[in-house]
């Protein structure tokens, strides 16, 4: 009963209602425009909420982080360039349902079941969040290196038909992500005395370049005249279709839930482990995969909303925040007087709840304004390809400079615009480029720990893969994973090949 | 014929995708560049900070090594260089690269507003054939003031 009372407080207050209504809307656009990241914008909203009531700071903190989150599907849906790095995998198929014309029922389609799969992790948050944040905590080193193996491995899934490609873009993400100091030993690498390079290089900066300024110069090979018309009458999927795809995004839920539980990781890898596994489950999607399969909108939108309800679990249990919104957050705690960790739910257990229901309210609002937005922003797609596309470079211009402030961002921002055009021409993708460099890290770091933790025997840590529990099962996913990308596999269950082509070279 | 449609005429018929060959050794080159410079990194180690380093770069050129590999059963590319580089860099894509680093050096100089005005300017008249100028004026004038107003003021971000 007291639980329910600490639930209902933000009802209690039309200063928190509106302002989680503020932030939503807010991050809905921040979300949408690519370089502007929900992580920039929370950070932004410490600066001039530090002097506020605690309560109200979170309210718009929230609607923020669950408005953005949906914001970065519609620029990935509607121009092919991810919004946010957790849109990623959205645009693969995505953007093929805007050249239909389908982008409103796309959107539509990806907010309802949003929606849904976001209330799925508000509840397991609100229900199960001791128990998840103590089991993620049993997550060793090696766990973090497999799963980030595993997370590397979808790029035979991203590969562009040609696996080998898929690897190879993967690994030079991986070599990009090297580039700088080392954080364990300080150690400077690649760096070739460049001060620029000592920071290493932003993954959203490669991001935006990869993506956004290689798509409008791929754009610009075919005709810049006209927009793709869009069918805008019905934006709301009828109850038939948002059954059909309930069961695929109550399962992609589940797994954003899982994946933003684990410290370190977010909305991006569980957006791609769901695209994944839905591929690998859809037995007859209506489009192909790649193609505009309204599955592959589905899985990674419900992941990585998911993922958020998630990223608060070892935050709000533990102190340890599942992503970088939520690292925010707990700084955002600090400020206001707050220690998170295991005692605050002890002590404060009316921020927990209190947060359960902003996250709540922030999703009925996007349901609200979300539906309002999807129009106007449709519209875009519509715009001739010669006045917009320009625009998206002055936005990667300015979201690229947005990030450190650094003009030196945005020259690396057009190197990989242009490599990235030139390696989509060449048919290698560029999806497996960032993929490997939001990995890469993570891969780097674990791999040493466990190593280091093995004391630096190959066997002892071999052996350690498979004798514990947790790194044994994912050990057998990878190896599932690898041997159902071969073809004596795909034989063997008389499965044709269905590996998608992320790279669009336009007309 | 034309350019355009002589290199789609030729693209039917060939194997090698254009550059595809030379792609793959300029990956390889990476790998191998990759490796070396990590062999100056601290490696006393199984987790010294070039073990990372040192696998990706095998796995980069050893991948690209059977991508090129893989090249050996099909013809060569028909189009000869000019035509290659035609196929990457049409016109406009040239044009507008040229606009880009163009922009992104003057942004310094001239500021964001002035640098990104005209930047937008020069682009969408060039698309449009360097026809309805004062729509193109009018159209980046209200751009740059809309996205000035709402970055720097809604958003807080510092343009550059």
């Amino acid at each position: 009963m007291e639980n329910l009372s600490y639930f209902l407080l933000p009802f209690t207050s039309i200063e928190m209602l509106l302002l989680t209504a503020v932030g939503v809307l807010s991050g809905i656009w921040v979300g949408a425009i690519p370089g502007l990241s929900v992580t920039m914008a929370t950070a932004l909203l410490i600066s001039f909420t530090f002097s506020w009531e605690l309560n109200n700071a979170l309210a718009l903190m929230c609607g923020v982080y669950v408005g953005g989150n949906f914001g970065g599907a519609i620029t990935a849906i509607l121009l092919n360039i991810p919004g946010a790095p957790p849109a990623i995998a959205t645009g693969i198929d995505g953007y093929p349902i805007a050249k239909r014309g389908e982008a409103g029922k796309a959107i539509g389609l990806c907010l309802m079941l949003s929606i849904f799969a976001g209330a799925v992790g508000v509840c397991i948050l609100g229900v199960a969040a001791p128990i998840l944040g103590k089991f993620a905590l049993k997550f060793a080193p090696r766990d973090f290196f497999l799963l980030a193996i595993m997370g590397l491995l979808l790029v035979g899934s991203l590969g562009g038909g040609d696996p080998v490609k898929g690897i190879i873009a993967g690994a030079i993400g991986v070599l990009i992500s090297m580039i700088g100091m080392d954080n364990s030993t300080g150690e400077l690498r690649y760096t070739f005395g460049n001060i620029h390079l000592m920071g290493g290089v932003n993954f959203v900066c490669a991001m935006i370049g990869l993506f956004g300024v290689s798509e409008a110069l791929t754009q610009f090979r075919g005709s810049t005249s006209g927009g793709i018309k869009q069918n805008l009458t019905k934006i709301i999927p009828d109850f038939s279709m948002f059954k059909k795809y309930l069961p695929l995004s109550l399962r992609s839920s589940l797994i954003g839930v899982w994946i933003g539980a684990l410290p370190g990781t977010g909305g991006d890898v569980a957006a791609l482990l769901a695209y994944d596994q839905a591929r690998r489950t859809t037995k007859h999607p209506e489009y192909p995969f790649g193609e505009g399969a309204f599955e592959g909108v589905v899985a990674p939108e419900s992941a990585n909303k998911g993922s958020i309800a998630g990223a608060f679990i070892p935050m709000l249990t533990l102190g340890i925040p599942g992503d970088s919104v939520t690292a925010i957050i707990i700084g955002a705690l600090y400020i206001h007087g707050l220690k998170p960790g295991p005692m605050l739910m002890i002590e404060t257990p009316h921020l927990f709840w209190m947060i359960v229901c902003l996250l709540a309210l922030s999703y009925f609002f996007l349901m609200l304004l979300g539906i309002l937005s999807i129009k106007p922003f449709a519209k875009i797609i519509e715009i001739p390809k010669s006045i917009i596309m320009p625009i998206v470079i002055i936005l990667s211009v300015v979201g690229t400079y947005a990030i450190q402030n650094s003009l030196a961002d945005i020259y690396f921002m057009i190197f990989f615009g242009v490599i990235g055009y030139l390696l989509r021409l060449s048919g290698y993708p560029v999806g497996p480029i960032v993929l490997g460099i939001i990995l890469g890290p993570l891969l780097d770091s674990n791999y040493r720990r466990a190593m280091q933790a093995s004391d630096n025997m190959i066997p002892k840590f071999l052996s350690s893969l498979v004798t514990n529990p947790i790194s044994l099962v994912i050990t057998l996913v990878i190896i599932y994973l690898v041997v159902s990308q071969t073809t004596w596999y795909q034989k063997l269950r008389g499965k044709k090949n269905d590996i998608v082509e992320i790279p669009d070279v336009g007309a | 014929m034309n350019d355009k449609a002589d290199i789609q005429e030729t693209l039917k018929k060939e194997f090698c995708t254009p550059g595809e060959r030379l792609t793959a050794l300029l990956i390889i080159v990476l790998g191998i560049l990759g490796y070396y410079f990590a062999m100056g990194m601290t490696s006393e180690t199984f987790y010294s900070p070039s073990v990372v380093p040192k696998l990706t770069s095998t796995v980069v050129a050893v991948c690209a090594a059977a991508a090129l590999f893989r090249t050996r059963t099909k013809d060569k590319n028909p189009l000869d260089w000019r035509r290659t580089l035609k196929y990457f860099f049409p016109k406009d894509v040239l044009v507008i690269l040229v606009f880009l680093v163009a922009y992104s050096f003057m942004l310094p100089l001239a500021g964001f507003n002035i640098a990104s005005a005209v930047f937008l300017f020069a682009a969408i008249a060039y698309l449009q054939h360097w026809k309805n100028l004062i729509r193109a004026a009018v159209i980046s004038v209200i751009t740059v003031a809309v996205l000035f107003l709402v970055f720097r003021y809604m958003f807080l971000v510092i343009l550059p």
